[in-house]
């Protein structure tokens, strides 16, 4: 139970962030929008081996943080949750690739750790810079932007719901989880006997709620669209912001920053 | 033609499991009135008022709000004229602020964003919490929940107002300030309920369900002093007409 309280915690968390009035929440979604698209497709176009290339990549989140005011640290933990999955796709990369690329201190670095290291500073940065925006924008605003960006309709929607549903689902995980709790005795582990009546239950809890929500939806009009995705209007504020930022990922992709430090130096 | 009524006539449902949830039920509501609806857990109360928004429809019967039949081509008519309060203010607040949920409804239905603004400061001013615009739904007390979602409400300008036991889970306090707000509107009121004191407080009139039918229609005084109904419908005396219990005198 503890770690879906957590979760729910954190979902609130994000929430409550993207409610401050910072430089960064006031630019426009589209724009923030954008940059991150950029920011991530910047990622893929690197290959498996630029784990050194990537790095610099970090300035974008130290950046928005500390003007958002948003914990960089607790994003990053939050990533983190993404980090089993990241793991379960690179983790033979090491055993197929043993090529050694280079020592340090007399200790071979493969390939295969490399393009493994690269994978996970590759998704983690993807999630960061994904939950960044929802701290410094807001579910709704970023919802408006996709629609700004002509995103289906559809889509745009089931990210909205899924978005609320997930803490109707947790509420209805953690009751029943707590319930089962207060009369397993000694039982801490779920039996698979029960997981079945449990998650059952559950699913059925879950619909009911949501089918309730969707009446109270249903009942005020909505028709399959959210209206107070407003469209708002782009300042010369978002256009700094964004040939900023563009100008950054391109100097990234396009210069080896080390090698142009260590002429300097 | 008065636009706030509603009418049952020989209304009838039942669940696709073939239990009759109500049995030929026919009654109707004046402008103005505030009607409490009274019945045992299960007596089909909530059935009913899920009706009046078609939520559901009827298996049998009519049912017109404001003269308009209820069905699926009068549905969204109908959903402007009739402002539900739901039992459990959490499944009608959903979005991430009280003034967004508020503007919600008037936003679904077209109302220019210049506008929004005015209507949901009024509608959370009439419940008195205009100060909790910015706060996120899941932050506010009881009482404040159920003040935002009766103000989700009236931001639609609903003739009629249908609520679903709106004072359960409130404290004294918030439950009090309830009962003062909803008498201060004067939109027609439907509102099923087990609290039987805030009955005498509201509803002029009082209708008593029983398994799926009505088995009575009445001013409030007179049903709530005949016990003989109320114990056979398995209810209870409203506290401020039983003796009291620690001196045993009988309130009048």
């Amino acid at each position: 139970m503890p770690n879906i309280t957590q979760s729910m915690q954190n979902l609130r968390w994000i929430d409550d962030q993207s409610e401050k009035e910072t430089c960064i929440h006031s630019i426009n979604p589209t724009v923030k929008l954008i940059v991150v698209l950029i920011f991530i497709l910047l990622l893929v176009s690197f290959d498996n081996y630029s784990f050194t290339r990537i790095m610099p990549l970090i300035i974008y989140m130290v950046v928005i943080s500390q003007l958002a005011e948003v914990s960089l640290l607790h994003i990053i933990k939050l990533s983190l949750l993404s980090f089993p999955l990241i793991i379960g796709i690179g983790i033979f990369n090491p055993f197929f690739n043993r090529e050694t690329a280079f020592y340090i201190a007399e200790i071979p670095i493969s390939f295969g750790v490399i393009s493994f290291a690269t994978l996970v500073l590759k998704s983690l940065l993807s999630v960061t810079a994904g939950l960044l925006l929802i701290a410094t924008t807001g579910i709704n605003r970023i919802a408006a932007a996709l629609r700004t960006l002509h995103a289906p309709k559809i889509f745009v929607i089931q990210l909205l719901l899924t978005y609320r549903y997930i803490t109707v689902l947790m509420e209805e995980v953690n009751k029943t989880l707590t319930a089962r709790a207060l009369r397993a005795n000694q039982n801490k582990k779920l039996d698979y006997k029960s997981f079945g009546h449990i998650t059952g239950n559950i699913l059925l809890q879950t619909i009911n709620r949501s089918s309730r929500i969707y009446y109270a939806m249903k009942l005020r009009g909505f028709s399959g669209d959210f209206k107070s995705c407003d469209r708002e209007n782009i300042t010369l504020s978002d256009m700094i912001y964004l040939a900023a930022w563009t100008l950054f990922f391109a100097f990234v992709r396009t210069t080896n920053i080390y090698e142009v430090f260590g002429s300097i130096l | 033609m008065s636009h706030n009524t509603i009418k049952a006539k020989n209304l009838c449902y039942t669940y696709p499991d073939n239990r009759e949830a109500l049995k030929d039920i026919s009654f109707s509501i004046e402008e103005g009135e505030t009607v409490a609806l009274v019945g045992a857990n299960g007596a089909g109360k909530s059935t009913l008022l899920m009706q009046f928004v078609g939520v559901i429809l009827p298996s049998s019967g009519i049912i017109e709000v404001g003269h308009f039949p209820i069905k699926e081509s009068t549905l969204s008519l109908v959903r402007q004229k009739v402002g539900m309060v739901f039992q459990d203010s959490d499944n009608q607040l959903f979005m991430n602020k009280v003034y967004d949920d508020v503007a919600f409804g008037p936003r679904n239905y077209g109302i220019p964003e210049d506008k929004i603004d005015e209507i949901v400061m009024t509608s959370l001013r009439r419940v008195g919490i205009e100060h909790l615009a910015d706060r996120a739904p899941y932050r506010l007390s009881g009482g404040e929940k159920k003040a935002a979602a009766i103000a989700a409400v009236l931001s639609m300008s609903p003739d009629v107002l249908v609520l679903d036991e709106p004072t359960t889970g409130l404290d004294p306090k918030a439950r009090r300030r309830l009962i003062d707000t909803l008498s201060s509107f004067e939109h027609t009121k439907l509102i099923a309920t087990h609290d039987m004191d805030m009955v005498m407080d509201l509803c002029e009139r009082t209708i008593i369900l029983n398994n799926g039918q009505i088995a009575a229609d009445g001013p409030t005084a007179e049903i709530f002093r005949n016990k003989v109904l109320l114990e056979e419908c398995s209810l209870e005396q409203p506290a401020s007409l039983m003796s009291c219990r620690i001196c045993n005198s009988v309130r009048k």
